[in-house]
């Protein structure tokens, strides 16, 4: 029987092969870290590392112990639902070293507007100014606390809040008639908006009031017959009041 | 003809030029695309020096040797751009220890040491 | 005679002060830093299979201010150049004809400037971004090395020490979360600020907040205010298409936002 001899090739390939794979495994074992696959397919000294990350927002309640009597008069006004690090920034170094670091207190005009300039993306109610006309060169905090931002005076007319609308209304042919003529509005309502909402017309009828054939109105307003005309919609499904352009 | 044109146009419309703002920087350029160039050098030079030792085409043989030889040396010179663009290219070892344990990384990680 | 009856008095003042003093000597044995406070909270060790935490956004509440941009920058030594950002906001104007802008200047952080023409615009709207810290993320399945992972509480975080710095996490999230730190030369993305939540402080953006937009909590847990929110708006994510199932729920978003 012929004696079955492997080739020399195989002899050295195989013994090259393991050596490799030896050395490999070898490596695999000096070189990943020790905390690796404890948890998943990660370092689990990474989760340390990460918590041990310093902080420097302290957290809104963090104020309370020094400053009370600001938090508590913000806690009853119009910013009560702020922290205080909004506008004076990250407090957590505050806290340990108090008179070393400061936070600072934005008193330049152009950071109230980041959150009270008028723009038109901001959702409809936000009290909102146009910076450029609202006393310039005043610093804002000369009329209004920020701990306690009550406005100088009521506002006169709706755009103080309502600025987007406002301004659509302004060149469209509803221009003259007055925001309450349609949505009449409490005095308490410019004061305290949330406590007194305000009303939108709920039938065809209010429109009726001066756009019906037979209404009591100037003869200039576009009339439609209201039994008639799309009788099964509102008005406002189809004409947008605040620019009712014809369709 | 005219309804594919305003179809087109109105796909023009539609683009914006908005990126995300941590997109702004191309990640992905020169360096790696030298990598597949390199490896398409290596590969084409192969071919060559394959056709006249395997396949006995004659009309190779004057440059057969310089074709493998420059073979070999690209592609010790292909992986060179991948690990330059690499943050930290001395921790580069660790995607052989710690490669992720997903079929399509096996595949391809098989994949790039043999071409 | 006299004498004796001073030193009494002066040993009565004495004791008195004592007794006033006597809780503020009490300071001296326990000296209380913030950091301690904060950390008295975690009575216990924090477990971490025990939350999965999300974020919910209202889009519609949302003004535009940028301060939650600018907080995760403080917050998280992010650098200061309007190309990395963990966490952004957009404004979207969408025309009259159809036509969608979008922009982002320095993320938001400085305020957004005037549209212009703003009474041809039919819809405008801020929206806020940041990582989804996807349940199924495709920049974790892509990472050559294990350097980003999802943490047992649901948190998609990366390993600095490990990260070899490829970019191909930041290719392949499909949100542009990601960006490749200049200076550590390793990926970096929103981690919900992993190092106050398992403090039980909230992230730096959610804290400061001034609307009300952010909503940050745990999924499943009847108590998280995120429970409120998926029960009262109707969510969308972004991208659902990509299967990565997102984290982050967004209520009254536009479908247009992208």
């Amino acid at each position: 029987m012929k004696k079955f001899r492997i080739r020399q090739q195989i002899i050295s390939l195989s013994i090259l092969f393991a050596l490799l794979i030896a050395s490999f495994i070898v490596a695999r074992l000096i070189l990943i870290p020790r905390s690796f696959g404890e948890y998943g397919h990660y370092r689990a000294d990474a989760i340390d590392d990460i918590t041990a990350q310093p902080i420097n927002y302290a957290g809104s309640v963090a104020c309370i112990e020094c400053h009370d009597d600001i938090v508590e008069l913000k806690a009853n006004s119009n910013h009560k639902g702020l922290s205080c690090e909004i506008c004076h920034g990250p407090a957590a170094k505050h806290i340990e070293a108090p008179d070393e670091n400061l936070p600072s207190a934005p008193r330049e005009r152009g950071f109230c507007p980041l959150c009270h300039g008028y723009d038109p993306s901001r959702p409809t109610g936000f009290p909102q100014i146009v910076t450029a006309l609202h006393n310039p060169g005043t610093r804002c905090m000369s009329c209004h606390n920020p701990h306690n931002p009550i406005l100088p005076h009521t506002p006169e007319d709706c755009s103080a809040c309502h600025r987007g609308i406002s301004n659509e209304k302004a060149v469209s042919p509803h221009s003259s008639l007055p925001c309450i003529k349609c949505h009449p509005a409490s005095q308490e309502h410019m004061v305290n908006p949330r406590s007194a909402s305000v009303q939108k017309p709920t039938g065809r009828e209010f429109c009726g009031q001066c756009h019906s054939k037979d209404a009591d109105s100037s003869r200039d307003i576009p009339r439609i017959d209201l039994k008639t005309h799309w009788e099964r919609y509102l008005c406002w499904d189809c004409h947008y009041p605040h620019s009712p352009e014809a369709l | 003809m005219e309804s594919i044109a305003a179809n087109l146009l109105q796909g023009f419309h539609e683009v914006t030029g908005y990126m995300y703002p941590n997109e702004y920087e191309l990640h992905w350029g020169l360096l790696i695309v030298l990598y597949p160039y390199l490896t398409g050098l290596v590969a084409g030079a192969f071919i060559l020096a394959s056709l006249e030792r395997v396949f006995n085409v004659k009309a190779l043989k004057p440059v057969y040797r310089l074709s493998l030889l420059s073979a070999l040396a690209f592609l010790f010179v292909a992986p060179l751009p991948l690990l330059a663009h690499l943050g930290h290219p001395e921790r580069a070892f660790e995607m052989f220890l710690t490669p992720i344990p997903n079929r399509r990384w096996r595949c391809s990680a098989s994949f790039t040491p043999g071409t | 005679m006299n004498q004796k009856e001073s030193q009494a008095v002066n040993r009565r003042e004495f004791i008195f002060a004592c007794k006033r003093a006597l809780p503020l000597a009490g300071l001296l044995f326990f000296p209380l830093s913030a950091t301690d406070l904060i950390l008295a909270q975690e009575n216990e060790k924090y477990n971490p299979t025990e939350h999965n935490y999300a974020m919910g956004i209202d889009t519609h509440k949302c003004i535009g201010c940028g301060r939650c941009a600018d907080a995760c920058k403080k917050e998280n030594n992010v650098p200061l150049e309007p190309i990395f950002f963990r966490t952004w906001v957009e404004r979207y104007i969408i025309a009259g004809n159809g036509e969608v802008s979008v922009d982002s200047p320095n993320g938001g952080i400085d305020g957004f400037p005037e549209i212009k023409g703003d009474k041809e615009a039919l819809r405008t709207f801020f929206v806020p971004k940041l990582c989804n810290h996807c349940a199924n993320p495709p920049c974790v399945q892509v990472c050559p090395v294990g350097a980003t992972f999802i943490s047992r509480d649901g948190v998609v975080l990366v390993d600095e020490k490990y990260c070899v710095g490829c970019r191909y996490c930041i290719q392949a999230c499909p949100y542009g979360a990601r960006y490749l730190h200049p200076e550590k030369k390793v990926a970096d993305k929103c981690t919900f600020c992993y190092h106050r939540i398992v403090k039980g402080l909230l992230p730096a953006c959610v804290e400061v907040c001034p609307t009300r937009t952010r909503i940050f909590g745990e999924v499943g847990v009847r108590s998280s205010p995120l429970s409120r929110f998926v029960r009262f708006n109707d969510i969308t994510v972004l991208k659902p298409s990509l299967n990565t199932s997102p984290k982050v729920y967004y209520a009254g978003t536009d479908g247009e936002v992208r």
